[in-house]
């Protein structure tokens, strides 16, 4: 079976860089495998049809964020069995803090969680998040800051407030 | 960005640390995803003997936690001389060829090789968040000391992290990108500041290969097109010949890019940019399929792709690549192959298609999180982290 080795090669360099972005986006590694697989599988589809100008990891990048609003269901696992394994290198996070504050995004609905994903792991500007999940900009932006202020509540603030720094970088 | 987004910018990057690796044979399984939706009738078809990767990375080795390999490396396609003998440890067969080095710098950092500088040393860079470099090292192999060349600075908002490294004449070359332009850097080996030596409007698009040559910064970008800047600065130029081509190695520019949809087999295509020589690979006969060419040589497979074989790019010269065998980056080296070790647990070996020898590389379990031997761009060095340490690979010390 043919696999187009420029698809092949995609899938090479930043599958796990796409994965990365699944794990936070989900949550867990089994959920973020199959995210990863299921924007890879629709990028395959459309792979002959992209022209040269589009790119590739942020077709995939904005169907993951896409998929994972849409009250997606799970329905991979007939499909391919990616088999993640169940942790990567490191068990835990470096501090409790932020293993506490990773707990409380667990609890976020979903929409709540891409928008902070989008924005501070992704670097993403308020329009351009509107943009890629197809909803308004007043709606990223109350969006944001009612899971702020969940986290917030929950991991409390802290010092050294008012630090402003560029915010996340695109990874 | 206030106390509790400083933290949640944190904790993500942490937590991103912690994801999976790409499990081994995701791209036949996607393949076969892919065709199993699109003609859900159709019966499954067998995974392919071989993937190539442009990337620098081999997939397509063994189920993560299955322990089984892939049905086309099935023992009985495999001369029986290959699987019957007990593989060697790398740094017992070729002990002037491998190198230990430790993972992480003494700020914790993980040490990633660039690629080796011929003498004696390796270029390194080391990260504490996945893909954000944040200094480049020079790495004494013998000595075991790492002396820095230079602190590479923090990317801006939507900026891509420093990328790229490639060293010529005595520098270090890398991109970065804002949103709407590259931006080019150089360094001395020796050492020093970061310098910026040019930025280039793209919009958007952007750089897919870039090296040092001549003086300059030598560069494609993703939709086509080669351009060069003086390395002391200076206007960024198209390079004469270089128009809609990519490069591959200097003085090599071809098409397809690696990355350009739509059909048909990446460099086919070269043009050497100083003396525009064309090369245009033979094309594949009936039923073939041509996956990819180097400056050497192409890959393709057999009617079915059932077997791969490597021609030189007149055609001629063909060499089977043996069934089972996964074919790492650069395509155009027809020479090491990687393979599941075992059958029952999780190992890969190396295999040398020119002296027969099949060698062990020391990664067990390690295959089984997906950790695969990377090359650098020039296919000399091979580099993989295993629980006892980083190795290095200097291929070109392998006789």
């Amino acid at each position: 079976m043919e696999a187009d080795p420029r698809f092949a090669g995609f899938v090479a360099e930043r599958g796990d860089a796409l994965l990365r972005y699944g794990y936070v986006l989900a949550g867990n590694p089994h959920d973020a495998a199959d995210l990863v697989q299921e924007a890879l599988l629709k990028l395959r589809a459309s792979w002959p049809r992209l022209r040269a100008k589009d790119n590739p990891e942020s077709y995939v990048r904005t169907t993951m964020a896409r998929l994972h609003t849409a009250a997606w269901r799970l329905r991979r696992r007939e499909l391919l069995a990616w088999d993640p394994p169940e942790h990567g290198y490191h068990d835990t996070l470096p501090s409790e803090d932020e293993q506490a504050m990773w707990e409380t995004l667990a609890g976020l609905p979903r929409k709540q969680r891409v928008v902070l994903v989008l924005r501070y792991y992704e670097g993403l500007r308020d329009e351009e998040i509107a943009a890629a999940l197809k909803i308004s900009r007043g709606t990223v932006r109350s969006q944001a800051s009612r899971a702020l202020d969940k986290l917030r509540s929950a991991v409390g603030e802290h010092i050294g407030e008012g630090v402003m720094s560029d915010r996340g970088e695109r990874r | 960005m206030n106390g509790i987004e400083e933290r949640l910018s944190r904790t993500l990057g942490h937590a991103a640390e912690r994801a999976p690796r790409l499990a081994a044979p995701a791209v036949e399984r996607l393949e076969t995803g892919y065709r199993r939706r699109r003609n859900r009738s159709q019966a499954l078809i067998a995974a392919a003997a071989v993937v190539v990767v442009a990337g620098g990375v081999v997939v397509g080795l063994q189920g993560a936690d299955t322990g089984r390999t892939l049905p086309a490396a099935g023992p009985s396609d495999v001369p029986s001389a290959v699987i019957s003998a007990a593989a060697e440890p790398i740094e017992k067969v070729w002990p002037q060829a491998v190198w230990k080095m430790p993972a992480k710098d003494s700020e914790g950092r993980e040490l990633r090789p660039v690629a080796l500088t011929g003498d004696g040393t390796l270029l390194v860079n080391a990260w504490r968040k996945a893909e954000q470099p944040e200094v480049l090292y020079l790495y004494d192999l013998a000595g075991g000391k790492l002396r820095k060349i230079t602190d590479l600075g923090r990317p801006k908002k939507t900026g891509r992290a420093a990328a790229n490294f490639s060293m010529g004449e005595g520098v270090v070359a890398w991109w970065t990108s804002t949103k709407t332009s590259v931006r080019l850097w150089a360094v001395p080996l020796t050492g020093g500041e970061a310098r910026q030596v040019a930025e280039h409007e793209t919009g958007g698009d952007m750089i897919d290969n870039l090296v040092v040559a001549k003086g300059a910064i030598v560069f494609s970008v993703l939709k086509g097109g080669v351009f060069s800047v003086p390395l002391n600065g200076g206007q960024v130029t198209p390079v004469e010949r270089g128009s809609g081509l990519h490069l591959l190695s200097w003085p090599w520019a071809g098409s397809p890019g690696t990355w350009t949809p739509p059909d048909g087999a990446p460099f086919t295509h070269l043009v050497n940019l100083e003396t525009g020589h064309i090369s245009d690979a033979a094309p594949a006969r009936q039923g073939e399929q041509l996956l990819a060419c180097g400056v050497q040589s192409c890959l393709a497979t057999t009617p079915g792709g059932a077997r791969a074989f490597t021609r030189l790019r007149d055609g001629s010269e063909q060499q089977e690549v043996p069934t089972g065998f996964q074919i790492p980056e650069p395509v155009g080296q027809s020479r090491f192959y990687v393979r599941t070790l075992r059958s029952h647990a999780p190992g890969l070996g190396l295999y040398d298609l020119k002296t027969g020898t099949l060698v062990d590389l020391g990664i067990g379990d390690e295959a089984a999180q997906g950790e695969v031997p990377v090359a650098d761009r020039a296919g000399r060095m091979m580099t993989y982290l295993t629980a006892s340490g980083r190795y290095v690979i200097d291929l070109s010390k392998i006789p």
